[in-house]
């Protein structure tokens, strides 16, 4: 993958896309989700034209970390109080600080082939239906990828007569406290992998900063 | 099953089924209805393996199963008695759950069935067996049952028999499993006091869950429905607010903590997406029926919404997950709530029916006309039929299930031909109707036997130009054969005149007869034109006598128990008739009739005759449908095919659209090669079918007349009553009493239409209204 290819937003000069792979999956170009820095350090989510959610700051590393540091605290605390195994479907930054908080809340994972929710960072629709089928009857589904398709759902065997919630996380950027210090703030850091403008997403990269255009002469 | 053991048991049971196909398909079972039997022998042999096994009792009640696609039946049913861990109970009352079993009736995605099906989920009664380790209901408990298809009997397990609290009536304690769905939904939505709840649809579980929203402590109870339908009963419960979609209202956006979407729409979910508050619940209450082709997901990830299912069937999870017994507690707080305010549930309920009109029921319910909560009253079937000890050894009736029209029953019901038989059987009295006959030929043989058969009647004398043919008729049946047409129409003591002429000759020959005072029996058609036909019902108005037109079909037995079973409404709203005649008449016919008693060559006139078989023999159907669904043509549109140098046509067809929407196919031939007479006559409706060629039966979703609901039925009895005396002797009774005869001018004229209709349509190649040309008839002078 190259940041030639549509891969985020077309970004101005001096600007940043911070994404997930996760979010690779769904759309293309100007739809991918993203979250965008300005020059200012300023982020907003997916648009350059979009206001900004979190004002300047001289770190968007950082900034863009928290956010999506918080974006998984939501996602964590859609469980909250749930006994049994708690799955995560999702290769991304989104879905391994999901995965680092239930450690550190649960201990170590149990595995289940009817996990009590299943947490979906991914954004394939597959991926969803696929958990909305797993899951334990009364059973959680957080929904926590994101996408730009609509998608077909049969609601009543993959919800209503198993009794199955379907829970919306709210995504970066749109929590009050998205700007506040994170404990997996540092861990976003240590992941992210910098991306100067026209060169190849590197393989296994979670969490990645595409930079804009560089200034034409 | 070890796999030695499952490698034996597909090839058996293939052997089984094939036998079993055989064995059904030579008992007369069609190819689909095989199917059908086999379920039922499956059923049979079940019930006393499982009675065998078990060691109880075996006994038999009603129930209600659809035997196919939109065929609904009532059957015998046969269940053990309560073994441990199970009661049986006598049901008084089931309710049907309107969305669920339109659903699974209309075959609609998520509520597919296999056939034969029993509906119906929810039920109440009393108990009348349990297990010896069962104590929370004892014998004769009033008890509601979570489950149990529509049937008057059930053996269900204990934990879905609650026992109903005094004071509540059966049929309310019926509605438990709707209550219970309802309940389960408002626990999903987690209502807390003050929580502000909208409510999507406002059909029995909607009306519930607003209900029970209220109770929970819900500061605002917003209903949002298609039509004002159920406005009242939801104001009357506790809704703040009513929003009626079709007329444009919308909730307000974002408005409501938790929605329940009662509506069963796949596509509400969007609805409910947009009344319910960020971080709000919606609630899947109603089961949908659908794929949801655009589900809202960045919306419900991006405002925290969540999305929760509510199937009853979550209880069972819910039991197996916690130990508690989630039915009863839910189902004991419904009843607790109905024993609180009756009234309130009293309002929900619509109507109950009888189960033996319940193929009546769900065909309304499939169309819609099902408004409210319907019971089934069981309680209103013989006790004979409601539970009873079954008979081991008695195979199960297995025949003439719905489709089955190749077995009917037998006739069980002969009523019908009471009609005809006390006019028929009549006494010979002192005023009997005396005849002449005018026309010795083919059709005079069977009108001069017809009126020696009639008890009220007699022929007096005979006229034939061709005075053998006189002279052989007066002789069998001892009248005078006279000379000439004046010398009959002179006698003092002749008071009707049977005219069986050529159809040409019909109206100078009833003008004559009427000018002389005597009443006239025309055979059909009345005349050889419609102009020919007026003239002749303008002579007897003229001269005061009466005037009848000789079809003599209406008095055969099978049409006249038809008559009543339409008059009874088996067919419903008339839909349609299908007429076909096909006979290969020889080329003497055309010369001198089927016996060539009288050589003329009139039959093959377009002057003389009228036409062809249209005029000679549809004519009959074409009164008989009259008589039979009493509807008239708006317009016929006819084709027919001619022979080379005959001037009358050979075949035809005749389209009819009648009046009320119905249809109407009349297709014949008079060379068709080797059929020597064949035909086909039947009519449909709403609720049924008549065949009444070639033989008679009767099929109606409706119980009349002693017709089985949903089954085909042999009618007309099984004696014949010959037609043509019956229609005699009905002409006679009707002259001694003074009153206006069965078959009388409007019809004479309305049968005389049709075939000029048909014929003028021929000519300028659209349909031609009757009514019009009868107008036209009537108002020329």
């Amino acid at each position: 993958m190259t940041p030639e290819l549509p891969l985020v937003p077309q970004l101005p000069s001096g600007w940043f896309a911070y994404v997930d792979v996760d979010w690779l999956s769904t759309g293309s170009g100007d739809e991918r989700p993203a979250i965008l820095a300005d020059t200012q350090g300023a982020l907003r989510w997916r648009s350059p034209d979009s206001p900004p959610v979190i004002p300047s700051d001289a770190d968007s590393d950082l900034t863009a970390g928290r956010a999506l540091a918080w974006t998984a605290d939501r996602a964590v605390s859609a469980v909250a109080g749930l006994s049994g195994t708690i799955d995560v479907v999702g290769s991304g930054a989104l879905a391994g600080g999901i995965e680092e908080l239930l450690r550190r809340r649960n201990g170590a994972s149990q595995r289940s082939d009817r996990p009590a929710a299943i947490i979906v960072t991914e954004g394939r629709h597959e991926a969803l239906l696929a958990a909305t089928r797993t899951v334990a009857d009364l059973g959680v589904v957080v929904i926590a990828l994101e996408t730009t398709e609509p998608v077909a759902l049969d609601l009543y065997p993959d919800v209503h007569s198993r009794g199955v919630t379907l829970r919306g996380v709210p995504g970066p950027l749109a929590g009050a406290d998205d700007s506040k210090h994170h404990p997996l703030e540092t861990l976003y850091a240590e992941m992210l992998v910098r991306i100067p403008f026209g060169e190849p997403v590197r393989d296994g990269a979670r969490w990645f900063r595409v930079s804009g255009e560089p200034p034409t002469e | 099953m070890k796999p030695q053991l499952k490698s034996l048991a597909a090839p058996t049971k293939r052997v089984l089924n094939t036998h079993a196909n055989a064995v059904l398909a030579r008992a007369g079972h069609s190819e689909w209805m095989v199917q059908h039997a086999k379920r039922e022998l499956w059923w049979w042999l079940r019930a006393r393996a499982q009675a065998a096994v078990r060691r109880r009792r075996l006994l038999q009640g009603r129930g209600i199963v659809w035997t196919g696609a939109g065929r609904t039946e009532l059957l015998a049913l046969e269940v053990p008695t309560a073994g441990p861990g199970e009661v049986t109970v006598e049901i008084s009352h089931t309710c049907v759950s309107p969305g669920t079993e339109r659903a699974q009736f209309l075959a609609l995605p998520n509520a597919k069935v296999k056939f034969p099906y029993r509906p119906g989920y929810s039920s109440s009664g009393t108990v009348i067996a349990r297990g010896s380790d069962v104590h929370h209901v004892g014998l004769g408990d009033h008890v509601a049952v979570i489950g149990g298809s529509h049937s008057s009997l059930t053996t269900v397990s204990a934990d879905r028999v609650l026992r109903v609290p005094h004071g509540v009536e059966l049929e309310l304690a019926a509605m438990i499993t709707l209550g219970v769905i309802a309940q389960q939904g408002i626990r999903a939505a987690e209502v807390r006091p003050g929580d502000s709840v909208c409510v999507l649809g406002a059909g029995i579980v909607g009306s519930l869950a607003q209900r029970l929203a209220t109770e929970a402590g819900a500061a605002s109870v917003v209903v949002v429905a298609r039509s004002r339908r159920h406005e009242a009963l939801a104001r009357a419960s506790g809704a703040t607010e009513f929003i009626c979609l079709d007329d444009g209202d919308q909730p307000e956006a974002r408005s409501a903590r938790v929605t329940i979407d009662a509506t069963g729409d796949p596509e509400a979910v969007h609805q409910a997406a947009a009344v319910t508050a960020d971080g709000g619940r919606i609630v899947v209450l109603g089961s949908p029926r659908g794929v949801t082709t655009a589900f809202p997901l960045q919306e419900v990830r991006r405002r925290g919404l969540s999305v929760v299912g509510a199937h009853i069937a979550t209880l069972r999870s819910e039991h197996e997950l916690t130990g508690e017994n989630a039915f009863a507690r839910e189902g004991n707080g419904f009843l607790d709530r109905v024993a609180q305010d009756p009234a309130f549930y009293r309002r929900l309920l619509s109507d109950a029916i009888d189960p033996r009109d319940a193929a009546v029921f769900y065909r309304d319910l499939a169309r819609g006309r099902v408004r409210g909560v319907v019971t089934v009253d069981w309680n209103r079937l013989p006790q004979s039929q409601r539970a009873g000890s079954a008979r081991l050894m008695r195979l199960p009736d297995i025949r003439a299930r719905g489709l089955d029209s190749e077995r009917p029953l037998d006739v069980v019901d002969t009523e019908g031909a009471e009609v005809l038989a006390g006019g028929s059987s009549g006494r010979r009295t002192g005023s009997e109707l005396r005849i002449a006959l005018l026309g010795c030929g083919d059709i005079g043989i069977h009108n001069a036997a017809a009126v020696a058969a009639a008890p009220n009647a007699r022929l007096v004398c005979c006229y034939d130009p061709i005075t053998p043919l006189a002279d052989d008729l007066a002789r069998r049946y001892e009248a005078d054969a006279v000379s000439d047409v004046e010398q009959l129409l002179d006698r003092a003591d002749v008071d009707a005149v049977f005219l069986a002429v050529p159809h040409h000759l019909h109206q100078p020959l009833a003008e004559a007869a009427a000018a002389a005072g005597k009443h006239l029996i025309v055979e059909k058609p009345p005349a050889n034109s419609l102009a020919g036909a007026k003239a002749i019902v303008d002579a007897a108005e003229r001269a005061g006598v009466a005037l009848t037109v000789c079809f003599p079909h209406r008095y055969d037995t099978h049409i006249q128990q038809a008559r009543r079973l339409i008059d009874e409404g088996a067919l419903g709203d008339f839909r349609g008739a299908l007429i076909q005649l096909f006979i290969d008449k020889p080329p003497s016919y055309w010369w001198g009739g089927f016996s060539g008693r009288a050589l003329s060559s009139w039959r093959s006139s377009r002057a003389d005759a009228g036409g062809g078989i249209l005029i000679m023999n549809l004519s009959h159907y074409i009164d008989l449908v009259r008589f039979l669904v009493g509807v008239e043509p708006a317009t016929i549109t006819s084709a027919a095919g001619f022979e080379e140098g005959m001037e009358v046509e050979e075949s035809i067809s005749v389209t009819v659209q009648y009046q009320n929407g119905g249809v109407g196919s009349f297709v014949s031939s008079s060379a068709m090669p080797g059929i020597y007479r064949e035909s086909s006559f039947r009519l449909w409706g709403t609720d049924g079918t008549l065949e009444l060629e070639p033989s008679a039966r009767a099929y109606s979703i409706r119980r009349v007349a002693g017709l089985p609901a949903s089954r085909w039925q042999q009618i007309g009895g099984p004696g014949h009553v010959g037609g043509r005396a019956a229609f005699i002797t009905r002409f006679a009774q009707a002259i001694a009493e003074g009153s206006p005869p069965d078959i009388g001018p409007h019809d004479a004229l309305a049968a005389q239409a049709f075939v000029e209709a048909a014929y003028r349509s021929l000519e300028e190649g659209h349909g031609v209204s009757p009514a019009s040309l009868l107008t036209e008839a009537l108002t020329r002078e």
